[in-house]
């Protein structure tokens, strides 16, 4: 599902607005039961179960995959495109992230968190600093996830604005997982630009017995 | 084939556009997003996330049309002013326009780079404006479907919009918290104010002073408008929602305002008071609501009333109707059905179970039709399996149950309860004594059936077991489960023997192949694979669905079929490990597939019907429909049908832009033979008996009768050399419509001259039928009128009749039907009701034609009883209903000379001078009975030969018993055939059928006449042997009439009473005096009413 841009010169360094159109349904998996969200999840359940996870989650590393909407499982790790890094071309790569101050604004819908992105070019991380992400909950079939756009620093030498959105296609609160079509694209010292389809896999689910989503 | 041959003639392309099509009911199957009154008010359009849009007939509350959609969810939708377009606006950054009479799609319009949220027509019918999540508001013209104009631009996503009525103003709101009104012709912009949370909804009033937003923090604010300004002071609010104010509307004088919320109400407001006047409550969060246009529809009936409607829609899928502002409910228009999430067939193929919510339905497969509906469990049920030997039936429910049901009886035997959470997987051991189970915790629980406990707990899984499969010879147990896995575990010792891995997402299904050496299992990741049963390798990966494979069976010989979300059935070939066929049902998502060992396959899902397919050729034999009332309707692809006394109504039909109830094709189309055929093994997909040629020549047209037809004995049709047709419902041509004209409300004597207006809606005019309080009481036949109004239907012709009818004393129902040309569709009812007032009392009386017909031309058919049984049963009436009647007239027929077609036919006509509309009629008859092609005979004394052609010219036909019955003026009626079946004389009769045919025939008699007709069937055997010097049939009747079914003690047997007690008895008595099971057909229709009276 990745998608390699072939013209980097003329990339620039914004992810744009989530591909919510991708999305034809929010598929649900939750209490050990799939189907689509918007049969039996009012856009107030999506939010509460996307908050839950994230709450349970708090401070711990999720890992990002490649992933595809026939399978919504964690194919392989890490999502890359490619970066033109000053005359360095390379590939760019998210592996990993961690959320922390997860907080639930119930009125606007969304849930807000401070976000920690583990980013890699040609193999070497990047340095980048902590910003604020956003998930917002329109519909059971409406959640994009946004980040606000963040500083990241690449072997000292590149810099660079990174930012990053997502249309959320699935949820799986058995198995702790987002699915969906992510973009992602840095500006500065390096550039680049990329999209596809990804799963946030988290290390703490939301065992049946104490998914309230069960009903 | 003509009209093949002749596309481009404009009779064949309407003949073609209005070829009948059959379907269910389905509603939206994800959360309601928009609803919209057309301007006419007598439909209403809804959207959703399932990206459909459906048009309901706001007077019958059926779903019109689905209009498929090409590009996702649909979260807005706006009729064109003048009700000929539909515009909906949707997630994949497109609006949609479809033809609002077609349902064609005409064209998806491009240029917003987001979902598309909000979308309304300008008043010249030619432009309409949407609203993006890419900020913009643009601007369309009709029919350029990429040409647009941004007009305006908000900071965040613009959820909703609003044009005023002449079109001068457009308000958008979005979730930067900005309110805008464009003005002018330049759509010069304006900030009319700034929120403190998200604005999700605005309406302009219809007079354009006012502007309403909804709000996120679920208030309801008023801002007066004046001028290109606005001149916005501070708007009130109004509170007392608790959740987001997803919608709002105004009702066309702009004195009510409609609000839609989150919180799941729906709440009428007066806007000009400020003032909440109702809250109504809705199915979950509730997006969207309308009222209807300030004109009235125009209806046929009174089921509408001439009130302002208001409807909304939300989470719970359905769409809530109520009046306005009183908030009273009038219809919820969704599904008629329930998922099905479970699928199995009974070992040899005779019954097949399917799972819907909480309830298990039983379907006779012999039969086609519901035997039995299992009820107890007090959750889904996930899984149903039979056991080897088809005896008990297994069901699993997230209740946290396992029940043992007997099969057939479907009595709850066992409960199985590991006090464990959720079950979702149950499997019966080959030797019927062990059992596992699995659900929600993970562990796979060995039972023994016999003491109901567990013998031992499989511990291994990481998450839930969803399915679980025997192999043949019950030493080994496979489990799939959501972690992923499938494991295998030897049973006699519970050791997992291996953990098959490959899978990347929740294991669904698992089957062993019939010689235990391999399994299959079906994933969420929308593969299957195989898998070596000794090692556990995985053999084969098998790609093929486009989503989710929720299901899989395998027959003994090898064959693989699966079932998926994404729609299809798979057929697989297992040695081949490849795709054959991807079989699209139009069944919605699937859930579950089954094959039986008599080459059947079967699929059903989220739409609640389960399709059965021949398992080789993959070619639709039968759709099964369980409803969620318990009613049921089996239907073969060419539309014969088999139901529930009140199934049929719940399944649609549409002939041209018109939806009518399948009850309406009753009388040509109810024939469970045809569906009990389809079911047998082998039987060709298109397997419809031959259907009887229609009628002769249709005579010209006299001038309409003054009064009640006279009724003569139907003339025979005769068809020599005709070939038998096959008629399908497809090309049953429209029923006309019926309106009563011009009648009073009160009429001060006892008769009333009812003027019809019938008019060809192109499938010409048949029979026209008039019920009094439920009895018909006209049935002017075709046949005996001239008609003019050829079938087919190239010109439409209205025409008016008279009919005198006799009243009642009080209340008068009056309901008016006609036939199309050929009498295989009935128009929907027309309705009147009026009050009479007869001058003078007068007792009813009762008058009965007893027939008892025991010589025949052919002395074969020669019978023993009738003549005394017609007897006894006149004997009772004669000495129980006197005390009742003001006089009781009894003619008995029970000679050769008095049983012949011709002199019953007399003998019934002859009734209907003398009889008035308050009096009772019965008609008892003791004969031979058969069904041939699908049509009930009553033979008569003149029958020598029962070949069907000799049949049709010398016995009284149903049809002819419909005539005849049908024009006794009587509100009262009691129709009783005791009818020995001469098909065990071996002359013409398909035996296996047997007894299902004349059920159907008395099923429709009794509705056609409005009559409550018991009915036997018997045996030769019992006609021969007798009980008690009688057919055991009518001796049971005419006991019951002496006395022995006045349940209530209150001194009378009442029609409700004797059918109960005939439904009761004679089973009863055939199963010990005959040994045979013998069930009478007991068909209450109309009115009950006391025949007989016990005490003095």
């Amino acid at each position: 599902m990745k998608r390699l841009l072939l013209l980097p010169l003329l990339l620039g360094g914004c992810a744009g607005a989530p591909q919510l159109h991708e999305v034809k349904e929010v598929y649900f998996c939750a209490a050990d039961e799939c189907g689509p969200a918007g049969r039996r999840q009012s856009g107030a359940d999506m939010l509460q179960a996307i908050y839950r996870l994230l709450k349970a989650n708090e401070g711990k590393d999720f890992k990002i995959c490649e992933s595809d909407p026939k399978t919504r499982s964690c194919d392989k790790e890490g999502v890359s495109y490619f970066v033109m890094g000053g005359p360095i071309p390379g590939l760019g790569s998210a592996s990993s992230g961690m959320m922390s101050e997860v907080k639930l604004d119930s009125m606007a819908q969304t849930v807000h968190s401070r976000m920690d992105s583990h980013l890699r070019f040609v193999g070497v991380p990047l340095a980048c600093a902590g910003h604020a992400s956003t998930v917002t909950v329109r519909s059971a079939d409406e959640i994009t996830m946004m980040d606000d756009p963040y500083y990241c620093n690449w072997a000292g030498i590149g810099n660079m604005t990174a930012s990053f959105s997502f249309a959320v296609e699935f949820i799986d609160l058995d198995k702790g997982r987002i699915g969906g079509y992510w973009s992602h694209a840095v500006a500065g010292n390096a550039a680049g630009k990329g999209s596809g389809y990804g799963v946030l896999e988290f290390p703490v689910r939301m065992p049946a017995g104490e998914n309230w989503l069960g009903k | 084939m003509l009209c093949a041959a002749l596309a481009l003639a404009p009779a064949c392309a309407q003949s073609q556009a209005q070829r009948a099509e059959v379907f269910v009911q389905l509603g939206h199957r994800s959360a309601v997003t928009a609803v919209a009154f057309s301007p006419d008010g007598q439909k209403i359009a809804s959207a959703g996330l399932d990206g459909v849009v459906k048009l309901w007939e706001v007077e019958s509350g059926r779903v019109a049309a689905t209009l498929e959609g090409r590009a996702g969810s649909i979260l807005a939708l706006a009729w064109s002013p003048d009700g000929s377009a539909l515009v909906g606006a949707s997630r994949d950054r497109a609006l949609q326009h479809w033809d609002a009479r077609s349902g064609a799609l005409l064209g998806t319009y491009r240029g917003h780079d987001s979902v598309v949220l909000a979308v309304a027509f300008l008043p010249d019918g030619q432009q309409f404006v949407s609203a993006s999540y890419d900020r913009t508001v643009r601007l369309w013209r009709l029919g350029r479907t990429d040409a647009s104009v941004e007009i305006a631009r908000h900071a965040e996503p613009v959820r909703a919009l609003d044009v005023s009525r002449d079109g001068s103003m457009i308000a958008t709101v979005g979730e930067d918290r900005v309110i805008k009104l464009l003005h002018g012709a330049n759509r010069s912009s304006i900030e009319l104010a700034r929120l403190e949370s998200a604005a999700l909804s605005v309406r302009l009033s219809p007079a354009g002073g006012e502007l309403a937003v909804g709000a996120q923090d679920g208030t309801v604010r008023l801002w007066a408008l004046a001028g290109e300004r606005g001149n916005a002071g501070a708007p009130r609010v109004l509170r007392g929602h608790a959740g987001p104010v997803n919608a709002l509307a105004y009702s066309a004088d702009g004195r009510l305002l409609a609000s839609a919320s989150g919180d799941g109400s729906v709440r009428i407001w007066d806007p000009a008071a400020g003032r909440e006047l109702v809250s109504l409550a809705g199915g979950g969060a509730q997006n969207a609501v309308a009222f209807s246009a300030a004109t009235p529809p125009a209806t046929r009936s009174l089921r509408v009333s001439l009130r302002t409607l208001i409807a909304a829609g939300g989470l719970d899928h359905a769409v809530r109707v109520w009046t306005a502002p009183e908030g009273e409910a009038r219809e919820i228009l969704r599904s008629r059905t329930t998922e099905i999430r479970a699928l199995e067939f009974a070992p040899g193929g005779a019954a097949l179970a399917a799972a819907g919510g909480d309830e298990v339905r039983l379907w006779d497969t012999a039969r086609g039709q519901v035997s039995k509906l299992l009820k107890g469990h007090g959750g889904p049920v996930d899984a149903v399996r039979f056991s080897a030997d088809g005896a008990t039936l297994a069901t699993a429910s997230q209740d946290g149950t396992v029940r043992l049901f007997d099969h057939p009886s479907g009595r709850e035997a066992a409960r199985l309860d590991a006090r464990a959470g959720a079950v979702f997987s149950v499997a019966l051991a080959p030797d019927g004594a062990g059992l596992a189970s699995g659900g929600r915790d993970s562990v796979v629980r060995l039972w023994d059936v016999r003491s109901g406990s567990v013998a031992r707990e499989l511990r291994g899984h990481a998450a839930a077991v969803r399915d679980l499969a025997y192999s043949a010879d019950g030493r080994l147990l496979a489990s799939a489960s959501n972690d992923d896995s499938v494991r295998l575990w030897d049973v006699p010792s519970g050791r997992a023997l291996h953990v098959l891995k490959g899978h990347a997402n929740r294991v669904n299904a698992v089957r062993f192949t019939a010689d235990g050496a391999r399994l299959v299992s079906a994933s969420e990741d929308s593969t299957l694979r195989v898998w070596d049963a000794r090692s556990g390798a995985q053999l084969a990966v098998l790609h093929g669905h486009q989503g989710p494979v929720k299901s899989l069976a395998i027959s003994k010989a090898g064959q693989l079929v699966s079932a998926s979300v994404d729609g299809t059935a798979g057929v697989w070939s297992l040695a081949e490990a490849k795709l054959l066929q991807r079989v699209p049902l139009r069944a919605g998502q699937l859930q579950s597939v089954a094959l039986s060992e008599n080459g059947l396959a079967a699929a059903a899902g989220d739409a609640g019907v389960t399709v059965l397919l021949g398992a080789q050729d993959a070619q639709e034999r039968v759709r099964l429909f369980g409803f969620a009332d318990g009613e049921w309707v089996s239907i073969v692809p060419q539309g014969q049908f088999h139901a529930s006394p009140d199934g049929a109504r719940h399944l649609n039909v549409r002939v041209g832009e018109r939806v009518h109830g399948l009850e309406q094709f009753l009388e040509s189309f109810l024939r469970p033979d045809v569906v009990a055929a389809a079911f047998a093994p082998g039987a060709p997909p298109a397997a419809v008996p031959e259907v009887k040629p229609p009628p002769a020549a249709v005579p010209e047209v006299k001038p309409p009768p003054a009064a009640v037809p006279e009724v003569k004995p139907p003339p025979p049709v005769a068809v020599p050399g005709a070939a038998p047709q096959r008629r399908e419902l497809a090309e049953v041509a429209p029923a006309p419509d019926v309106a009563i004209e011009g009648m009073p409300a009160e009429v001060a004597g006892g008769e009333v001259n009812v003027t019809l207006r019938i008019s060809d809606r192109g499938g010409g005019i048949g029979d026209v039928r008039i019920y009094l309080n439920g009895s018909a009481i006209v049935n002017d036949r075709a046949a005996e009128r001239a008609p003019g109004l050829a079938p087919g239907g190239s010109r439409a012709v209205s025409s008016e009749r008279n009919y005198l009818l006799r009243l009642v004393e009080g209340r008068n129902a009056i309901r008016a039907a006609a036939f199309n040309a050929d009498n295989t569709m009935r128009s929907a009812d027309a309705v009147h009701e009026l009050v009479a007032r007869p001058p003078g009392e007068r007792r009813p009386s009762l008058h009965a034609v007893v027939v008892g017909i025991q010589e025949f031309v052919n002395p074969r058919l020669q019978l023993s009883y009738s003549v005394a049984d017609a007897n006894l049963f006149a004997g009772v009436l004669e000495a129980r209903a006197r005390g009742l009647f003001e006089t009781v007239n009894v003619r008995r027929l029970l000679t050769p000379a008095q049983t012949t077609r011709a002199a019953i036919a007399e003998a019934i006509a002859g009734v209907r001078e003398r009889i008035g509309p308050d009096d009772l009629f019965v008609f008892f008859v003791a004969s031979h009975g058969t069904v041939d092609e699908g049509e009930y005979y009553l033979l008569t004394s003149n029958v020598g030969s029962t070949s069907t052609e000799r049949l049709r010219r010398d016995a009284l036909g149903e049809r002819d018993l419909r005539d005849l019955l049908g024009n006794i003026p009587a509100t009262k009626k009691l129709i009783v055939l005791d009818t020995c079946n001469a098909g065990r004389l071996g002359e013409v009769l398909r035996v296996a059928t047997r007894g299902m045919e004349e059920d159907r025939a008395a099923k429709v008699l009794s509705r056609a006449v409005g009559s409550t007709v018991l009915a036997a069937a018997s045996s030769l055997q019992e006609a021969i042997e007798g009980y008690q010097g009688h057919g055991l049939f009518s001796y049971v009747v005419s006991e019951a009439l002496t006395g022995k079914a006045d349940y209530d003690r209150d001194g009378f047997v009442k029609t409700t009473e004797l059918a109960l007690y005939v439904d009761n008895e004679v089973p009863e008595l055939a199963e010990r005096v005959f040994r045979f099971k013998q069930f009478p057909i007991v068909s209450p229709t109309g009115m009950g009413f006391p025949v007989t009276r016990i005490s003095p």
